[in-house]
């Protein structure tokens, strides 16, 4: 017996059998879990919009707040000229000053001096002797900034990612041709994704018990503050039939910190027709240092597959440091600024990693992909024998593109 | 079953992928009565093949976007949706178990007119009582076309499995038909 003697016309006449049901009840059923689908979609897609919306507003914020910082930054040479005038009428102060005085100023540490003076507090109060010091010769010397500012990571510089339009995916918009025969085997299981993002960063500095170990550490967040993470990443994505994904990669970070540290120092001079004389030297650091590492990651996750090609993935895991450079300047174990530049390998260091990532096909082998990634537990850049040990929270939004092959 | 005009059809298809309850329910309307008689042909029994309709047919509202008109008819594409669906609830019962080369020759050869002499509403009767795995190889190779080798990928059993299969359901349905003959006579 074979296909030509059932014949095909009873075999047309089985294939299109109807049997009678309640179709109206059935209906209710399938709407109403139609309407759960929605309002889970629904929601879900509320979660992204929010995530990506606080992402974007933490970042403008914090992005606004260091151009706001930068501006200040160039207008310090216009402050720094009456800074000169600090330093003569501190001369000139000291020179009224009874000798104890002047004994208890010049015999002040210059770290003390960094604690107690700093930024426009010193010039205020300094200016009120500038009269006095037209009458007197004096002597000091202004020394500029050892170094200047690292122009290649100034934060001005970094341009904004590019924006695509919501219209622009629907003219690409070419929907795939599915293989009806298995549902499941639909999506193509192997994906590249290729991405980069911006991040926002966070440090959390650890001191050992010791007070100089503290004391370092309040001063080092004193003078460090951490801007923004930008990252090159590429992964590579298996989607099982159970829609869970397998996935390994490799990310390129760099972090940029800013390291603005101001101090005098003054040295006594000895006496002067019975008038005291010291000279006072300021130093202003302004750095961008920059830590940058070559990760690679493992994860595991879940793949949703939403209405209108829009793929939605979930995933959780580790990434390991095989690379870190540090290279920029930080108040070293003897309080005063050190230069770093130092490449370590290997260092052992693993960080947890959580990714949201929000996919739209454009055709049936290219996706447009947003995400945003959480890294917990990065570790910083320590230098050898350090009292302190720094690590990172990053959370940041990516955009990027995504090759789908297999079957 | 009613056929769709080109124009219903398309409008229906983009109402669907658009999620417009309207026309999703024209849609089950027009095609569950014979997409359900589909399911209970696999699944053997119409309270489970309600349950797989329902689940049939949000899938096909998840995947209606995915429909392409020059690869075969929407009512192919939703009945292959169907019966993956049936396969899936059915998929437990299977058993791999090497049933061995059998003489096909000798069944088809037996009562080849048999078949011929039953009308389509008493063969589709006969074909849901055939137990499983039975049933559902038939249906894949002698209502739906496949091939062995296809039956093997969908069912990941060995083709000559779905050979020996195919020849036994074959043997109970010849059985049950020349029943019904001694009966009806």
């Amino acid at each position: 017996m074979s296909l030509n003697n059932l014949g095909m016309n009873k075999k047309s006449l089985v294939k299109n059998h109807k049997i009678a049901f309640d179709q109206e009840k059935m209906w209710l059923d399938i709407n109403r879990e139609l309407s759960k689908k929605k309002k889970k979609h629904r929601l879900i897609l509320l979660f992204i919009f929010l995530l990506f919306a606080s992402f974007s507003t933490i970042f403008i914020s914090h992005y606004q707040s260091h151009q706001d910082k930068s501006q200040d930054l160039s207008t310090y040479s216009i402050i720094n000229l009456p800074n000169i005038s600090i330093a003569r009428s501190f001369t000139t102060k000291t020179d009224l000053c009874p000798k104890n005085d002047l004994l208890v100023n010049s015999a002040t540490p210059s770290t003390k001096l960094i604690q107690k003076h700093k930024s426009t507090n010193v010039i205020e109060s300094f200016n009120t002797y500038n009269h006095i010091s037209d009458q007197l010769s004096t002597t000091s010397e202004k020394f500029d900034s050892l170094y200047h500012t690292n122009i290649s990571t100034n934060l001005s510089e970094t341009e904004p990612l590019p924006v695509l339009e919501f219209s622009e995916f629907l003219k690409f918009s070419n929907l795939s041709t599915p293989d009806i025969l298995n549902i499941q085997k639909q999506t193509l299981k192997h994906k590249l994704l290729w991405n980069m993002g911006i991040g926002y960063v966070t440090r959390a500095l650890k001191s050992d018990n010791s007070r100089e170990s503290a004391e370092l550490r309040d001063l080092r967040n004193e003078t460090e503050d951490v801007l923004e993470q930008i990252s090159l990443g590429m992964e590579y994505k298996y989607i099982t039939d159970s829609k869970l994904t397998y996935g390994l990669g490799i990310r390129l970070r760099q972090i940029t910190e800013t390291f603005q540290h101001k101090y005098f120092i003054s040295d006594d001079l000895g006496s002067f027709d019975n008038f005291a004389m010291s000279k006072v030297t300021s130093y202003d650091y302004n750095y961008y240092n920059e830590y940058r590492f070559a990760d690679v990651s493992t994860s595991i996750g879940y793949h949703f597959d939403l209405k209108n090609n829009i793929n939605l993935y979930f995933d959780a895991g580790v990434s390991y440091t095989l690379v870190s450079n540090y290279n920029g300047d930080n108040l070293g174990q003897n309080l005063k600024p050190q230069h770093f530049n130092e490449t370590k390998y290997f260092t052992n260091q693993v960080q947890s990693n959580l990714n949201a990532i929000v996919s739209y096909n454009l055709s049936k082998n290219y996706a447009i992909s947003f995400s945003n990634s959480i890294t917990i537990g990065m570790a910083g850049f320590n230098p050898q024998n350090s009292m302190l040990k720094q690590r990172y929270n990053i959370y940041s939004a990516n955009i990027g593109i995504t090759r789908l092959f297999g079957q | 079953m009613r056929q769709l005009q080109d124009k219903d059809k398309t409008d229906i298809i983009k109402g669907c992928i658009n999620g417009i309850s309207q026309f999703q329910y024209e849609l089950f309307m027009r095609y569950s009565e014979s997409l359900f008689a589909t399911c209970v042909r696999y699944v053997g029994c119409e309270d489970q093949a309600k349950d797989v309709l329902q689940e049939s047919f949000l899938a096909i509202f998840k995947y209606i976007q995915k429909y392409n008109a020059d690869k075969g008819s929407l009512f192919t594409w939703m009945n292959k949706i169907c019966i993956n669906q049936s396969l899936k609830h059915i998929k437990s019962s299977y058993t791999v178990i090497d049933y061995g080369e059998e003489d096909h020759s000798s069944i088809a050869d037996a009562n080849p007119s048999a078949m011929e002499l039953l009308e389509a509403n008493e063969l589709f009767n006969e074909i849901i009582k055939l137990p499983e795995p039975y049933r559902t190889v038939f249906n894949l190779y002698e209502i739906e076309g496949f091939t062995h080798l296809e039956i093997a990928n969908l069912l990941k059993i060995q083709e000559v499995s779905s050979r020996s299969i195919l020849s036994r359901a074959k043997k109970l349905l010849i059985a049950h038909l020349q029943n019904l003959q001694f009966k009806g006579a």
